[in-house]
């Protein structure tokens, strides 16, 4: 019995201890660690969106309104698709004729070296000013598709053309039944 | 005996740099190794994030190891170690954006790194506080070492440069395999092959 006690209070000591000291670095790091995110975010929607000086939180972290000097100039959108390894979170921004201002790439696990390479300027810039209809790979329908596959990483490259595509198509949806 | 006491504790600190080294020897904590060694600058927060750990749980084990009884010991390591883990983890977060997204889950699983535990129940559990301090220490610098080695040549033959810096020419095409999983594994193969090697021909001019 007297171990027990003391197994308990040792464990229970030992706990609360790592507890108090846990709190204190939460207090101390929470401030930067919020700054840091709401930083990165708001770079990320200037990135995607030049044009626009003000960013309305539409659809709470999915769809913000790109503003320019109080007028509605298009939409930012965020989005998830599945990658090759893992999660894509990606930004990108339309203005109000449907074209694509811009991409950024948040968050992935892709395979460094090939995947990886949907964050490289080259990769993301080719999708600026196409249209969603515009938006599939040229190997895939070279008709009408405009964007290049990154060599050996096709798989990639077609889950953000396509995580693109049906993110417009389906806010386009949304839109015109708003409408009717 | 003072001077014993002192070149015993500079023992402890220097067995984990390459004789008791925690990646080529203990071969504990593999999977850190692996995943965190695509670039050289990765595996050197790794490194940095580990020795930390290492360093923190090491020192705390050493001064409760009277008072913990041994049956409860193990859960009582775990909670010391994912506390310093923790606090690791929300210090990167908040002041190393960078390093935290590219290292991601992996700083939260240092708290799985077999090595800290093994070095907590094998040497910190029964050692003094001194000694303890010496072997975390030692062990860090090991781990940093090598997983550091580790990047650095997965990085130039996989990606042509060296932490973030071009060093291969321009025409160099780079060896992709390096950066992907199985290069971890023939680098650290073939590290592990030539320690053995320079360890036995050591061993034995020293006899």
């Amino acid at each position: 019995m007297r171990d027990f006690i003391r197994m308990v209070s040792v464990l229970f000591i030992v706990c609360g201890l790592a507890a108090a000291s846990l709190a204190v670095v939460n207090a101390i790091t929470k401030e930067p660690i919020a700054g840091h995110e709401k930083r990165y975010r708001d770079a990320a929607l200037r990135e995607v969106f030049p044009d626009a000086d003000e960013f309305l939180n539409y659809e709470p972290d999915r769809v913000w309104e790109a503003l320019r000097e109080g007028q509605k100039t298009g939409h930012v959108f965020l989005t998830q698709v599945q990658g090759y390894s893992g999660p894509i979170t990606l930004m990108f921004g339309t203005d109000s004729s449907g074209a694509i201002t811009g991409l950024r790439i948040l968050n992935h696990t892709e395979t460094p070296g090939l995947g990886a390479k949907i964050t490289t300027a080259q990769f993301r810039d080719q999708f600026k000013n196409k249209r969603s209809q515009q938006l599939i790979l040229g190997k895939d329908d070279p008709a009408r598709g405009q964007i290049h596959a990154i060599t050996g990483a096709t798989f990639s490259t077609r889950a953000v053309t396509k995580a693109l595509r049906s993110r417009l198509e389906s806010f386009n949806g949304e839109k015109s039944e708003g409408d009717k | 005996m003072s001077q014993t006491r002192f070149s015993s504790l500079l023992k402890e600190l220097t067995k984990g740099f390459i004789r008791e080294n925690p990646i080529l020897v203990i071969m504990l904590g593999l999977c850190a190794t692996l995943a965190c060694s695509t670039s050289a600058t990765d595996a050197f927060g790794m490194g940095l994030a580990f020795s930390f750990v290492m360093l923190g749980s090491n020192i705390v084990v050493a001064i409760i190891r009277r008072v913990v009884p041994s049956q409860i010991r193990i859960p009582v390591f775990i909670t010391v170690i994912s506390t310093f883990v923790t606090i690791v983890d929300y210090t990167l977060k908040a002041y190393f954006p960078a390093l935290s997204q590219s290292l991601g889950v992996y700083v939260p699983l240092i708290v799985v790194n077999c090595i800290v535990m093994a070095r907590a129940e094998a040497y910190s559990s029964k050692n003094t506080v001194m000694a303890s301090l010496m072997d975390g220490i030692g062990m860090g610098i090991g781990f940093t070492l090598i997983i550091t080695l580790i990047g650095t040549i997965r990085e130039v033959i996989g990606n042509g440069t060296m932490f973030g810096h071009q060093v291969m020419p321009a025409r160099y095409q780079p060896f992709m395999i390096f950066i992907l999983p199985p290069g971890a594994f023939l680098v650290i193969g073939f590290l592990m092959a030539l320690h053995r090697k320079f360890m036995i021909t050591f061993y034995e001019s020293q006899r």
